[in-house]
């Protein structure tokens, strides 16, 4: 298979990295597990029903239509349902499609791998009915379903926010909105709220959209425990005191029968991390993040990351990250070059630059003093390999303060899910009980395939 | 997982693995003062990431006197020790597909018999019945009752933890070099400097590095053997250990129901860096042959296929003992298999330590054959 440019990831960002290089004349590999291109953000029943759509619920639907004939290029080749499966030497890159490897070795690689939801444990988080902020999304973008009737969102940042609005539009009883941070802008920092009005004035539409339908707004406040027996039938909340922790002696019980939890997203980092990209801990991006110049590349010549991959911060950056990676990836083959090319990326390069200004404030608003520990000793913390927060805390109190020996020690992230639901947890554990900073605490490097695939796809080559 | 250095002990072990901690282990049952020294996290390399197997019947003729000493040093270990080291021996299957691979079979049951191990032969119909699993290009396999595993992930911990707890420490202290002192050595680590009688190198393959600390040059090369691990699934392999006639192959299925796939196809390394990289041709190499002998493995979910390193002396045998003409300078270090013959490594370089000569079985194993 030939392609001089692969792109990993066919939503927003990788959308708009494959469309920019591929109008600059570049050959294109596209690949996305999903059956459809659109990522988690344009998300949608069908393509066809998307492309009629006008004037659509959701307005991201109807912006990603237009992204969306990226595929339909000819120099783009998009696989749907490809899962990548690794980086090796010599520069070869290998995905499982169609229950094959195939091999291909681009001149340039675009890493467009989106973000997972951070995982939450606490007591109860694993029952029926609790859902994830992006998973809802998901559901009503893409099934145009509700989730259930009596509904409590829970977590931090402008996801739940906007879960929260969608949901009220959808027609769900929201019962109330918790918001961990105090919600308040640094006075400061008001003035860059103005860079960019419009997504000022979303922001303000989501809290209007829940004042509207009367559905209470509580910032500093959580969840701290849901209960049922079967399914989800209560929700415990409480207020955030100031050391960070929740208040239980003012905790209520809410008669709810659907829990979302919107903690943000944690950085799909997996593919640069086994590429061995060097990476460092932003907090207010989600946590561990590729370090890039400029044009996007990462450390590992001719490897480009854009997007929530890179540093999760909404579709507005990956947008307009794809559209900068992609286009450096082109000037590096050489197909883009010349005033017009430099002109461009010299326009994107100060858009993301007043964008990340506003992002700034963004941050500020969520930030928490300490991510909140709400998992209690009997909380499983690990899904699949069902390690409780006890079982951790045995082994960190005996002096395992690395995250692969606890890893090794406990099973803990060698599931199914290779630690996507777990390793964010299992470095704050650690950080908070040998008193380091996150950012001191590195993961493992994750191994090929970067998601799971049937032993037989390696028997075949593509 | 570490404590604080202290300025001095009788003996230091250099390197946290297999043999390292059976050795420090032996040592502090003993009474005697000994810490273990490691450049990273203890237990992180060869064997924290190897395939568990600790099998007879797969060993090279020559040492398999030792490897049967070996296996009786893991069930003495597993029924002392109170921590828990995953280990089971339900036995294994030697399995065999073309027919030079069966003459070879019959040559090797022959041999190892020769040598008192207790083999059956299993074809036809009595293969099928004990191992349905096995493909029909399975034409023979001997069983050995011997053929056992144990958890790369849990022994560590256990021999930490029984280490300390008889009195023995286990720090992080990457060794940079060392000084000769009255009778003994300081050696000079990262996190400080460390006086000892004794010094025991168990480094596996950086041993030879550890070694020309000392002015004492040592031919190791390195194995980088490729590991696969798949998904959970219901037992369907009795908890036997297979492997191949024609070599690099080891299966098993561990009690939480994932299957390890190893055998010692190359990936790329370099001790030096760490660097670890798997090599994709290899490792599909190594998935096709498992399937060829495991139909069903094709079925299952591949979870992480990942690198380990191993030592690998030039004349294929471990190095152990007391090194000729520098007093309190111990190696201990295995080639391939070391997971299986570790323990015993370490019970006889412990004694030698404690003034004991070396077992007769060892004499072509001491490290004064490599210096001049």
């Amino acid at each position: 298979m030939s392609g001089e440019i692969l792109v990993i990831g066919a939503g927003p960002a990788g959308l708009a990295a494959a469309r920019t290089a591929a109008g600059y004349g570049a050959r294109v590999v596209l690949i996305d597990e999903n059956r459809q291109a659109g990522g988690q953000y344009y998300r949608h029943p069908t393509s066809e029903a998307l492309r009629t759509v006008r004037g659509d619920l959701f307005d991201e639907a109807v912006r990603g239509a237009d992204l969306l004939t990226a595929v339909d290029d000819t120099n783009v080749m998009h696989l749907s349902g490809a899962v990548f499966y690794g980086f090796f030497d010599d520069g070869v890159a290998a995905f499982v499609h169609d229950g094959r490897l195939i091999r291909i070795t681009p001149r340039a690689t675009v890493v467009a791998a989106g973000a997972t939801e951070r995982p939450m444990p606490f007591p109860g988080w694993t029952l029926p009915g609790v859902m994830g902020a992006g998973a809802v999304q998901n559901l009503l973008k893409g099934q145009r379903t509700l989730p259930g009737r009596r509904v409590l969102v829970t977590g931090n940042g402008p996801l739940t926010l906007l879960a929260a609005a969608n949901l009220v539009r959808c027609g769900a009883e929201v019962v109330e909105v918790l918001e961990a941070a105090a919600n308040r802008p640094p006075f400061a920092m008001l003035p860059r709220l103005l860079l960019e009005p419009e997504m000022l004035l979303r922001g303000i539409g989501y809290r209007a959209i829940l004042a509207r339908h009367r559905v209470p707004f509580r910032a500093r406040y959580t969840i701290v425990e849901a209960r049922g027996s079967n399914r989800v039938e209560a929700a415990v909340v409480a207020p955030i005191a100031e050391d960070g922790a929740p208040d239980l002696s003012r905790a209520r019980t809410l008669d709810i029968d659907t829990v979302i939890v919107g903690f943000g997203l944690v950085p799909a980092s997996e593919a640069t991390r086994s590429m061995g990209c060097a990476h460092g801990y932003e907090a207010g991006k989600g946590g561990w993040i590729p370090i890039r110049d400029e044009n996007l590349e990462t450390s590992r010549e001719g490897v480009f990351a854009a997007g929530e991959c890179a540093g999760a911060a909404g579709v507005e950056k990956a947008l307009l990250e794809g559209e900068l990676a992609g286009l450096a990836a082109a000037m590096r083959l050489g197909v883009a070059a010349g005033p017009r090319a430099e002109i461009h990326r010299d326009r994107l390069r100060r858009r993301l630059r007043r964008l990340m200004a506003f992002r700034v404030v963004i941050e500020a608003i969520y930030r928490l003093p300490a991510s909140p520990l709400l998992a209690r000793d009997d909380t499983v913390i690990c899904r699949c390999e069902e390690v409780t927060l006890a079982e951790a805390r045995r082994w960190t109190a005996e002096g395992v303060i690395e995250a692969n020996s606890l890893k090794a020690i406990t099973r803990m992230s060698m599931g199914r899910c290779q630690g996507r639901n777990c390793l964010s947890t299992v470095a704050q554990l650690i950080a908070a009980e040998t008193g380091r900073d996150a950012a001191e605490v590195p993961l493992p490097r994750p191994r090929p395939p970067l998601k799971p695939v049937s032993v037989g796809a390696l028997l075949a080559d593509g | 997982m570490s404590g604080v250095l202290p300025t001095s002990a009788e003996t230091v072990v250099v390197g946290a693995g297999i043999i390292g901690l059976t050795t420090a282990l032996h040592l502090a049952r003993a009474g005697r003062e000994v810490v273990v020294i490691d450049k990273a996290e203890p237990w992180r390399e060869g064997s924290a990431v190897n395939a568990g197997t600790c099998a007879l019947q797969n060993k090279v003729t020559d040492l398999l006197p030792a490897y049967r000493l070996g296996l009786a040093e893991w069930r003495r270990l597993v029924a002392e020790m109170d921590g828990d080291f995953g280990f089971i021996n339900r036995g294994g299957l030697r399995v065999a597909q073309s027919a030079e691979d069966v003459a070879a079979l019959r040559y090797r049951a022959a041999e190892q018999a020769a040598q008192g191990v207790e083999l059956e032969w299993l074809e036809g119909n009595a293969l099928r019945d004990r191992a349905p699993w096995l493909s029909p290009s399975v034409t023979a396999a001997t069983f050995c009752a011997d053929d056992s595993f144990a958890s790369p992930l849990l022994t560590g911990q256990a021999l930490i933890r029984a280490i300390r707890s008889e009195g023995g420490q286990v720090v992080v202290a990457a060794l940079t070099d060392r000084r000769e002192k009255g009778d003994g050595y300081d050696l000079l680590t990262e996190a400080g400097t460390l006086s000892c009688r004794n010094v025991v190198v168990a480094a596996g393959p950086w041993s030879d590095r550890v070694a020309s600390l000392f002015g004492i040059h040592l031919p190791v090369s390195l194995n980088v053997n490729t590991l696969s691990v798949t998904e959970r699934t219901g037992q369907f392999m009795d908890n036997l250990v297979v492997t191949h006639i024609a070599g690099r192959f080891t299966l098993k299925q561990f009690p939480n129901g994932s299957c390890i796939l190893g055998g010692g196809f190359q990936g790329r390394g370099d001790k030096d860096t760490g660097r670890k990289e798997l090599d994709l041709d290899q490792l599909q190499a190594n998935i096709r042959y498992q399937c060829s002998v495991v139909p069903q493995l094709q079925d299952l979910t591949l979870l992480r296929s990942w690198v380990g390193f191993t030592a690998i002396a030039t004349d294929g045998r471990p190095t152990v003992g007391p090194t000729p003409g520098r007093p309190g300078l111990f190696f201990a270090f295995s080639t391939n298999a070391g997971f299986s013959i570790g323990p015993y490594v370490g019970r006889i370089v412990s004694e030698a330590v404690m003034g004991r000569t070396m077992p007769a079985i060892a004499h072509d194993w001491t490290p004064g054959r490599f210096i001049a």
